[in-house]
């Protein structure tokens, strides 16, 4: 589904395997510091590439409040399981935060006429 | 429908009052018949006439130039700048391209910033001088194509009425210079230049525009201080 959304909205692979390779690393790091506990799972990387790419569906009229809310849902039922739901909580904060990051680079490559 | 009156003398007659509001037209014509004049005159009359705040984007000159240029017909477009009803953005394409690659931005960047431009201003009037130079950025017909749709729907989605200026070679009778922008568009009006004897006599004729009817006939317009004037009672040939 995350591959399926970022090639609708036209993400590019370059882009995706970025935000994979470098959520895999620093979203298990509070992982490690808080509960002092290492997992390299999946899901935690498939959390970040969502959270990354979840602003950009406003494009398709889907309401953010929705899918928030089915995500924080999701993670609700996760909440006995402490590692797995702090794994992906942290992967989809920091994918929120990494989206942030790419925005404001993008920023710059939309002030050309306007440096002209 | 609500239309958008272009100010320009004799023209309104030719579109029954207007452009239909948050429609894109097309303004084609070879080189020196008027186009960017026609463009500025739009925009000019919105704010003067209208309250309504315009954009013009440029790919062609500079700033400067275009403003000393128009100051010498009478559009005075720096006390218009002051005002915070009128802006322009752009510079040569040369420069344009040079800031593009320094920052790896492709086309669908310059589409976003003139959206941005448009939401923070609230601008009502749009001009792109012109849409050929805009698409020479684009790699490829695909990509061409998907930024003329891409400019023109969040033209439209912000209520603008915009005019996009495509310039078409001398002597032909295509409206645009790929054939394909008049299709994206809801109105197109052409500016042609005829060849009389040893002068060229200046025509303008309003092909398309959806929504609205209009002159099917190709009226005489003269370029002279204050701008472009329309003849909308004289037609450029007699009848047949």
């Amino acid at each position: 589904m995350v591959s399926f959304i970022a090639y609708e909205l036209g993400f590019g692979i370059k882009r995706l395997v970025v935000v994979y390779l470098i959520s895999s690393i620093f979203a298990v790091l509070p992982v490690w510091f808080f509960l002092k506990f290492i997992a390299f799972g999946a899901s935690a990387m498939i959390f970040a590439l969502f959270a990354f790419e979840s602003p950009e569906l406003r494009s398709f009229k889907i309401n953010l409040g929705i899918v928030y809310l089915i995500i924080a849902v999701v993670m609700f039922f996760q909440i006995k399981e402490k590692y797995s739901f702090a794994g992906h909580l942290c992967g989809f904060v920091f994918g929120l935060g990494l989206y942030c990051g790419f925005k404001i680079f993008d920023k710059r490559k939309q002030k050309i006429l306007r440096r002209c | 429908m609500k239309k958008v009156p272009t100010g320009i003398p004799g023209f309104d007659n030719l579109v029954f009052g207007g452009f239909p509001r948050g429609r894109n037209i097309l303004l084609s014509g070879p080189c020196g018949s008027g186009k960017t004049i026609f463009g500025i005159q739009y925009l000019y009359n919105g704010v003067v006439q209208n309250r309504e705040p315009g954009l013009y984007v440029t790919l062609e000159e500079t700033k400067e130039k275009i403003y000393e240029d128009m100051f010498s017909l009478g559009f005075d477009l720096s006390r218009l700048e002051k005002s915070g009803m009128f802006c322009t953005i752009g510079g040569p394409i040369a420069r344009v391209k040079y800031f593009m690659d320094k920052v790896n931005a492709g086309v669908k960047h310059i589409v976003k910033e003139i959206e941005e431009v448009v939401r923070k201003n609230n601008i009502k009037r749009v001009v792109v001088d012109s849409l050929n130079l805009l698409t020479i950025l684009a790699k490829s017909d695909e990509e061409r194509r998907k930024v003329m749709a891409m400019l023109c729907n969040s033209l439209s989605s912000f209520g603008c009425t915009s005019i996009l200026i495509s310039e078409t070679e001398e002597g032909s009778m295509k409206l645009s210079r790929y054939g394909m922008e008049e299709f994206v568009v809801d109105g197109v009006v052409v500016l042609y230049l005829v060849r009389q004897g040893s002068r060229f006599i200046p025509g303008i004729a309003v092909r398309k525009m959806r929504g609205s009817d209009h002159d099917k006939e190709i009226r005489v317009y003269k370029i002279g201080h204050g701008g472009i004037v329309v003849y909308p009672n004289e037609t450029m040939f007699g009848e047949v």
